[in-house]
């Protein structure tokens, strides 16, 4: 049988990243002008201060809410689908490490090494981990004492308030440098350019899947490359 | 020509953020233009994003307005693909 198209996502993944990156994007859209209003504030100005606090806690809400979805999903895929292929997908393997390992000696000339990704890469799980713990759960829990501090005032002394608001900002700085180089990944480079149309279609083409999953390809299709 | 300046654009503008937030340089015009191209790829992804989305549901929406259309044959494909 020939399979033209391989299924990558399910349509519940593709929503979910579309929601999650749709939120993100407009939450760097709306926060960094908020940092660095001397290099950003025609933003600001465009918009109006009051317009773009308003986008950006729409979009957090989105971003916070995607997140609790995908939490309560995930653990019911882990109940109704077993711990084994879930952590699979998601957790890094020791596969992952060498991955990594060969990978970067690769880039530095020490050793050519063949790439032989799971359905994952190790760079797609640590993009993943990295949406989860900085933007979902750190912005996540400082956004939410920063989107109403007056309800935190009597818990929280001013100062770790305003740690807090600090803690908000530089990870941001740090969420956006994690997902620049994805933009370039998945629009930049010579193989995707312009764009990578797999996460909204679902499916990755057989000779794709070959190329850049080939540890993937030869589970799913029981080829011995 | 955009994929072989791809790179130093992705880079310029991750060295800006940086240079800004570690109060390296924090003003001057090569900042500026660091943060706004920045903003600029986000925007790029965010319409990138819209566009794929739009164009995917249009797809699936012709493809179940096809005659030819059978949301078994469908099951059955999508049971083999897994």
């Amino acid at each position: 049988m020939i399979i033209l198209e391989i299924e990558r996502f399910n349509s519940n993944q593709i929503i979910v990243h579309f929601i999650a990156a749709l939120s993100l994007l407009v939450l760097y859209i709306t926060g960094i002008p908020q940092l660095y209003p001397e290099h950003l504030g025609w933003i600001l100005d465009l918009i109006g201060l009051s317009k773009v606090m308003f986008i950006h806690r729409l979009a957090g809400f989105g971003l916070v809410s995607v997140a609790v979805y995908y939490l309560v999903y995930s653990i019911l895929s882990v109940i109704i689908s077993g711990r084994e292929y879930y952590s699979k997908i998601l957790f890094p393997t020791s596969a992952d490490i060498i991955d990594y390992v060969n990978d970067n000696l690769s880039i530095l000339g020490v050793q050519q090494q063949r790439i032989d990704y799971d359905k994952y890469s190790w760079l797609e799980k640590g993009l993943i981990w990295s949406v989860i713990l900085v933007d979902c759960i750190i912005m996540g829990i400082t956004g939410i004492i920063l989107f109403a501090p007056w309800s935190f005032a009597s818990i929280l002394p001013l100062s770790y308030l305003i740690t807090i608001r600090l803690v908000h900002a530089s990870f941001a700085i740090l969420s956006l440098c994690v997902i620049l180089p994805h933009f370039y990944l998945v629009h930049l480079s010579q193989f995707k350019f312009p764009m990578s149309k797999s996460m909204f279609t679902g499916t990755i083409s057989e000779e794709e899947a070959r190329e850049e999953y080939p540890k993937w390809y030869r589970e799913i299709t029981g080829e011995d490359l | 020509m955009i994929e072989k300046i791809g790179f130093p654009l992705v880079l310029f503008a991750m060295l800006a953020i940086v240079l800004v937030e570690t109060n390296i340089m924090t003003t001057g015009i090569i900042i500026t233009i660091g943060l706004n191209l920045a903003l600029a790829l986000v925007l790029t992804q965010i319409l990138a994003l819209l566009y794929g989305f739009s164009k995917s549901l249009k797809i699936l929406n012709k493809t179940r307005r096809h005659p030819l259309y059978s949301p078994a044959r469908e099951a059955s494909i999508h049971a083999q693909t897994k």
